[in-house]
């Protein structure tokens, strides 16, 4: 990264969000997605530190738009695009770097999981709330393993009258609404 | 489908070209469905990881490219939640339903010979399953010596029959020949007429049972062919999981390796698969293994040359009946020594 940071200012965020729409609201919600899409490329590409990266892509648009520059683009998430790949190839630290600092993750040791009772019993919870069918499917999706698996999803995905891509889809939908669930629970614990 | 599975899944794992790369990443910040497709196949290689799937250089690059972040080990764990959930649920439903006539292999295996009480663990079922298997193998191994040899016998048996009845033509002929020559003598004239014509059939006979004679010494001189030596081994997906890798020796005569693969399950589609050796060299392929008329069990021939000591991994692919891209289904690693 560069040696000289420019932080982002309310004032430059300002900009940045009037940047991605004329309704603040969801002009903040395109800022946050865009965050968080960027993050989970970075991390696709190897990225030891993608927040970092991603920070540093909103501050250099941020940057050029207090700076009065007009950024014509049809589609702002193209061009935040185009910076985040610029910031990437800049990193310093290179992709040998990279691979040493993923090494280092990887030997952190695991976060606790002292609340692993209270996560499974609100994933029980959760699981119980769900409609019979819904809970079917995600139960039997993650069932088996090696060939089984496979087989007993192609089944699963026969009864349904869908394509195996369909169910993949439907699972990891199903998999976000448990999620959400399990969070809201947590948070009443 | 939004993306191709096989691509996503390619780019996951660090294997996608630059330009390919930075296309697909375009449409990941602009499609809402392509992004959501990515996010999904991430949990497929997830679970694929947890399940003990996939071949080993893909469960290394999701242990270098993906697990070190933090998102990614916390999705890790709420996968393993959701199959604790699965496992439990299956092992309560399974006590109370009774088997389906499409139950895998091992299972029904394990229903016939009544042991469902006590082997409650598919593991235990497979074990049972692949022992079961090895004895049929075995047996069936010795029957086919078995009739070869029977064949090989009864060929010198007939062989020897015909140099038999060979030389018994020519005793008989010579026998003809010899009262011949004592019988009264016919008038001269007779004697001149067909002493000639006879004497000429006499010697074709006699060279014609020496020429059989001479065969038959040089058959029964000549080293019986080799008979082909089959290597036959049964690996199981269960092999994989258990400590260590298996280890295959490797008869230094065998002309071929029989590789019995249980895969836990009949396939639907056509089986093919490939041989990688170290550095992920592809040794050998077949995009075409013959049907599986054992059950689970799917065989793959290889020329024992090409197994020479070192580590192998072998990926079988299915490619489902109605088409389409082959699908991996099982890695069975081994090392021969």
């Amino acid at each position: 990264m560069t040696e000289d940071r420019w932080s982002l200012t309310p004032e430059a965020l300002g900009s940045l969000l009037d940047f991605l729409g004329p309704d603040p609201e969801s002009a903040g919600r395109r800022y946050q997605e865009i965050r968080c899409r960027l993050a989970r490329i970075f991390e696709w590409r190897g990225c030891a530190h993608p927040e970092e990266v991603v920070d540093e892509t909103m501050n250099r648009v941020a940057h050029k738009l207090a700076g009065g520059v007009v950024i014509e683009s049809e589609d702002p998430f193209r061009y935040f695009c185009g910076v985040a790949f610029m910031v990437f190839k800049e990193d310093l630290r290179g992709e040998r770097q990279q691979l040493e600092a993923l090494a280092e993750l990887r030997n952190l040791p695991p976060p606790p999981e002292e609340d692993e009772d209270e996560r499974m019993d609100c994933l029980r919870r959760c699981m119980g709330s769900l409609p019979e069918d819904e809970r079917d499917l995600i139960l039997r999706y993650h069932t088996g393993e090696g060939r089984s698996r496979i087989r007993r999803r192609r089944r699963l995905a026969a009864e349904l009258g869908i394509r195996l891509n369909a169910l993949r889809i439907r699972a990891y939908r199903l998999r976000g609404k448990l999620e959400e669930c399990v969070h809201s629970c947590m948070s009443m614990k | 489908m939004i993306l191709d599975p096989k691509a996503t899944r390619r780019y996951l794992l660090g294997r996608m070209a630059d330009a390919e790369r930075d296309e697909l990443e375009k449409r990941l910040l602009a499609e809402d469905a392509a992004y959501e497709d990515v996010l999904a196949t991430e949990d497929e290689l997830i679970d694929e990881y947890l399940a003990g799937g996939g071949s080993s250089a893909d469960r290394r690059a999701f242990e270098e490219r993906l697990l070190p972040h933090a998102r990614i080990r916390e999705r890790v764990a709420y996968v393993r939640r959701l199959r604790t959930l699965a496992a439990e649920a299956a092992a309560a439903g399974e006590a109370v339903r009774p088997r389906e006539a499409g139950a895998p292999w091992g299972e029904r295996v394990t229903a016939a010979l009544g042991l469902g009480r006590l082997a409650p663990s598919p593991a235990f079922a497979t074990a049972m399953a692949a022992a079961l298997v090895l004895l049929v193998g075995v047996c069936g191994w010795l029957g086919w010596r078995a009739a070869e040899l029977s064949t090989r016998v009864e060929s010198l048996q007939a062989r020897t029959a015909v140099a038999e009845s060979a030389l018994e033509e020519e005793r008989a002929a010579a026998e003809v020949a010899a009262p011949a020559s004592e019988a009264p003598r016919q008038p001269a004239a007779e004697d001149a007429a067909g002493a000639a014509p006879a004497a000429g059939e006499l010697a074709r006979e006699r060279e014609r049972a020496q020429r059989l004679a001479e065969r038959v010494a040089e058959l029964e001189r000549r080293p019986a062919p080799r008979p082909r030596v089959t290597a036959a081994f049964i690996l199981s997906l269960a092999t994989r999981s258990s400590s260590g890798v298996r280890e295959l020796a490797v008869p230094a005569d065998a002309d071929t390796v029989r590789l019995q693969l249980d895969t836990g399950a009949v396939a639907a589609g056509s089986l093919g698969a490939r041989l990688l050796a170290a550095g992920g060299r592809v040794a050998w392929s077949d995009s075409q293994l013959p049907a599986q008329t054992d059950g689970s069990l799917v065989v793959a021939e290889l020329p024992a040359e090409l197994l020479t000591p070192g580590r192998y991994e072998l990926l079988l692919e299915e490619t489902p009946a109605e088409g389409g891209e082959p699908e991996l289904v099982g890695a069975y690693e081994f090392h021969v020594r």
